[in-house]
């Protein structure tokens, strides 16, 4: 298809498309929080275990904000599962039911996760050493588990002509050589996208820290987000070299190319305005705002890239009648109606949550 | 016709529907008591506000933080579940629940978000807040978890009694469907009383350490068991709303739903009774053991409600349009001229195990259209139910299926699939022997072919409704 993302599509079905990665692209911001945050907790335990104190106070808010952010993941992930199942819906349920029971245990293991995440926030006086390192080793290994999950399920999905051998084989494990390069691009991007969220976190609630604890977590958060962005780009060129021909075609065709360049374009904004982040007074808003624009852009592009590679494997036309009846069901001004309302309803949590810590810092001492 | 062939697991001796009924027990409970719960921390906010209850304070601490711990940890991950189990075991009902409802179900979305939003808004800063932000964040948490009842309330009730949407196909037509108020009404009372319940146990485990302080607590807590009055109310109603197939099945037409019924009823009525006799009165003090038992009656209660609720669409998942086994009503008649599995593409797992090749296509009818509620010789076990029958009646009462059960779907086949089928049967009863004869009898196939005309693709409910119609009709005036 030579015609930009989502274009050449039915209406109907340009519209889910665009629905789904919208929705996926915001579930992806929590999702790399976790997955990046966990193993920050991994690192923070293992120095406690050498004795060593934390480095910085980054590790101390990802463990105090892992658990709400992990809800929030599950949360927002519902939305692009919806459209999903819309789009393509033979291919997901198909490749759900060929890894069966290996599939359906990340669900145990996100229950696990999360009870670990809370055991290691609310009992951080008791839980030290050998204890908080395994109760982090426990979570990593969780979302490592889940994380490979999705991407073996997202792949078998894309793959219709091995189903049949799949399931007569009755593996409920699925290889493919996309399968490392994706999964190390996924959890090598988290760290910038934790770094940044860190970094706003950090300078929303200045005033609590000291600078010099300020300027070392800055440097921390540099030192994460351009590792990390060094690492997923090395993955993406990576698995762009050993593509089928097919796909690499598409990602380079009209349909794939504005989404690669605008992916490549946020890496390299992420990477410079990170560069030059040394102290404390770096984390400005302006800073921050080009960041987070880059971040937003990688996310973006990354995401229509990994549809663009599905958009090739799949016959996305026997689909379009499907997508179509979907598209006059009823109820989108409902959901429009209510979207508005809740929406201002959570800012308004946010409002007097602020209104509140305003009130108490001027408060006066004793 | 494009019918979707997905690859069918096969879950050994236990029954696919009582994975996701256990699932959706716990779910549904967790998820009622996250509502109930809301409220019930609106009301003790009040009493702290006012100054009416000098605990409150420590309960909503203890409170929300068992909520969050039990409700938003374990509900909303086997709310996850719920759809991941669906999918396996029935992909085209949650497909065609979504294709129809999809906004509604990003409606409720939005409300989920508000939930957790305001959940952890509350956890996390409610020190910070004043009292009146308190009780705004508290109430956009309660709202936002009643309405997540309101939403998914509405795609249930709907496949249970449809309503008008069978001739409209409009998303509210359906969703404001015949039984959809009696279910929301009886659900958030529900929700009610495990949410005081809930509460009654953990003031004894983590209340305050005197026993006057938590006799204060478990009395504001057990009023909310007050409405549990309009349950009987609101459950005749749901009865009345039930299409009558569906209710002939829990008043004695099926004994394991009658049982699950009463279970329910049962477990209801011993809390209502100790709730108001004693609590409400303060005649009685609550421990904690108690306290559990009460919960686990409640437990029980929500068990068999959706116990009940599930099994009363037999023989659909969706009614009058998808069969529990996912083929459509408007696909049967099709599906007798070309088989049901000629376009399955999945090959048996165990195919070499079956001597001839008859057999392979008896095991493919019964993974196809039998083995989303029936084992070989597990749970609901299919050679149990005709062990006794002898070859031809084994024949005539899957060819006429819902005449024989009308809580089944008709069978989906061509004559030579329902031979295949009834040959494998009659194999595996006999021990799966090494060589088994192929039927291949003209006259026999003829037979099935006659039997499955006679009785057509009229679904069972329709057939004992017609029956019930012609003997009213049939009798004499003096007779009546």
């Amino acid at each position: 298809m030579d015609v930009i993302f989502p274009f050449g599509f039915p209406a109907p079905t340009a519209f889910y498309l665009v629905l789904f990665a919208i929705t996926l692209s915001i579930y992806m911001v929590f999702m790399h929080y976790v997955i990046a945050g966990s193993l920050v907790l991994l690192g923070r335990a293992i120095r406690g275990i050498a004795g060593l104190p934390p480095r910085t106070i980054v590790a101390d808010i990802v463990r105090d904000w892992l658990p709400a952010i992990l809800g929030l993941a599950i949360t927002t992930g519902i939305a692009p599962l919806l459209f999903l199942q819309i789009l393509y819906k033979r291919q997901f349920y198909t490749a759900n039911l060929l890894l069966f029971h290996r599939f359906m245990l990340l669900l145990p293991a996100l229950i696990v996760a999360y009870y670990m995440l809370y055991l290691l926030k609310m009992k951080r006086r008791q839980l030290q050493g050998a204890g908080d390192l395994m109760a982090a080793s426990i979570v990593c290994a969780c979302f490592a588990y889940t994380a490979s999950a999705w991407t073996e399920n997202h792949l078998l999905s894309l793959n219709s002509a091995g189903w049949e051998a799949q399931y007569e084989s009755g593996r409920w494990f699925y290889r493919s050589w996309e399968f490392a390069p994706r999964l190390i691009y996924w959890v090598a991007a988290s760290f910038p996208t934790l770094a940044i969220v860190l970094a706003w976190q950090i300078h929303w609630g200045r005033r609590m820290d000291q600078a010099v604890e300020i300027t070392t977590a800055a440097r921390r958060l540099r030192a994460m987000a351009l590792d990390g962005l060094a690492v997923a780009a090395l993955a993406a060129i990576i698995w762009l070299i050993f593509l089928e021909r097919p796909w690499q075609s598409a990602m380079i065709s009209a349909l794939g190319m504005p989404y690669l360049t605008l992916a490549t374009l946020g890496v390299i904004v992420q990477g410079l305005a990170w560069w030059k982040v040394r102290t404390e007074a770096d984390l400005t808003t302006s800073r921050l705002l080009l960041i987070s624009a880059g971040a937003g852009a990688q996310i973006v592009g990354t995401v229509v890239v990994r549809e663009v590679r599905r958009l090739q494997s799949i016959d996305l036309s026997s689909l379009y009648e499907t997508h179509r009846q979907a598209s006059q069901v009823g109820g989108m001004g409902v959901f429009l109606t209510f979207f508005a309302i809740n929406a201002a309803l959570i800012v308004g949590c946010v409002i007097l949550v602020a209104r509140g810590l305003a009130a108490k810092q001027k408060q006066p001492v004793g | 016709m494009n019918i979707p062939y997905y690859p069918i697991q096969d879950y050994g001796p236990v029954m696919k529907g009582m994975v996701i009924g256990g699932l959706g027990i716990f779910h549904v409970f967790l998820a009622q008591m996250a509502i109930g719960g809301g409220m019930l921390l609106c009301y003790f906010e009040r009493l702290r506000q006012t100054g009416r209850c000098k605990n409150a304070d420590s309960f909503i601490e203890g409170y929300f933080q068992a909520l969050i711990l039990v409700s938003f940890v374990l509900g909303a991950v086997t709310g996850v579940a719920m759809w991941f189990t669906s999918i396996q075991v029935s992909p085209r009902t949650i497909g065609v629940m979504v294709d129809e409802f999809h906004w509604i179900w990003a409606t409720e979305w939005t409300f989920f978000c508000l939930e957790v939003v305001s959940g952890y808004t509350f956890l996390r800063y409610k020190d910070v807040l004043s009292d009146r932000g308190r009780m705004l964040v508290l109430g956009a948490y309660t709202t936002a978890a009643w309405f997540s009842l309101f939403w998914i309330n509405g795609i249930l009730s709907w496949q249970l009694t449809p309503g008008s949407w069978t001739e409209t196909h409009s998303v509210f037509s359906g969703f404001f469907n015949p039984s959809f108020w009696p279910s929301l009404l009886y659900r958030t009372l529900a929700a009610v009383t495990i949410a005081s319940l809930s509460a009654c146990v953990v003031i004894n485990v983590a209340g305050p350490p005197e026993r006057e302080d938590r006799r204060e607590l478990i009395g504001y807590a057990s009023r909310f068991l007050t409405p549990m009055l309009l349950m009987p109310i609101l459950g005749i109603w749901f009865l009345a709303s039930m299409p009558p197939d569906s209710r002939s099945y829990v008043l004695g037409g099926s004994v394991v739903m009658t049982m699950f019924l009463n279970i329910g009823v049962g477990a209801s009525l011993l809390i209502g009774l100790y709730g108001l006799l004693a609590l409400v009165r303060g005649k009685l003090y609550i421990n904690g053991y108690t306290a559990a038992l009460l919960t686990t009656l409640a437990f029980a209660a929500t068990g068999g409600g959706e116990f009940v609720r599930e099994g009363v669409r037999k023989p659909y998942s969706i009614r009058q349009v998808l069969y529990s086994n996912s083929i459509k009503q408007s696909e049967i008649a099709h599906l007798r001229e070309v088989g049901s599995v000629t376009a399955d593409p999945y090959p048996l797992r165990d195919g070499l195990s079956y001597p001839n090749d008859q057999l392979r296509l008896g095991a493919k009818v019964f993974r196809f259209q039998c083995s989303v509620c029936h084992t070989y010789e597990g749970a609901n076990a299919v050679l149990d139910l005709l062990g006794t029958w002898s070859l031809d009646q084994k024949r005539l009462n899957i060819a006429q299926l819902q005449r024989t059960k009308p809580f089944m779907p008709p069978f989906s086949g061509n004559a030579q699939e329902l031979e295949a089928l009834v040959q494998m049967l009659t194999w595996r009863d006999e021990g799966m022997p090494e060589a088994w004869p192929t039927s291949e009898s003209r006259a026999t196939l003829d037979q099935i072919k006659t039997w499955l005309d006679e009785v057509g693709t009229t679904p069972g409910p329709e057939l004992k409704k017609r029956a019930r119609v012609a003997k009213v009709a049939s009798a004499e005036p003096g007779e009546r």
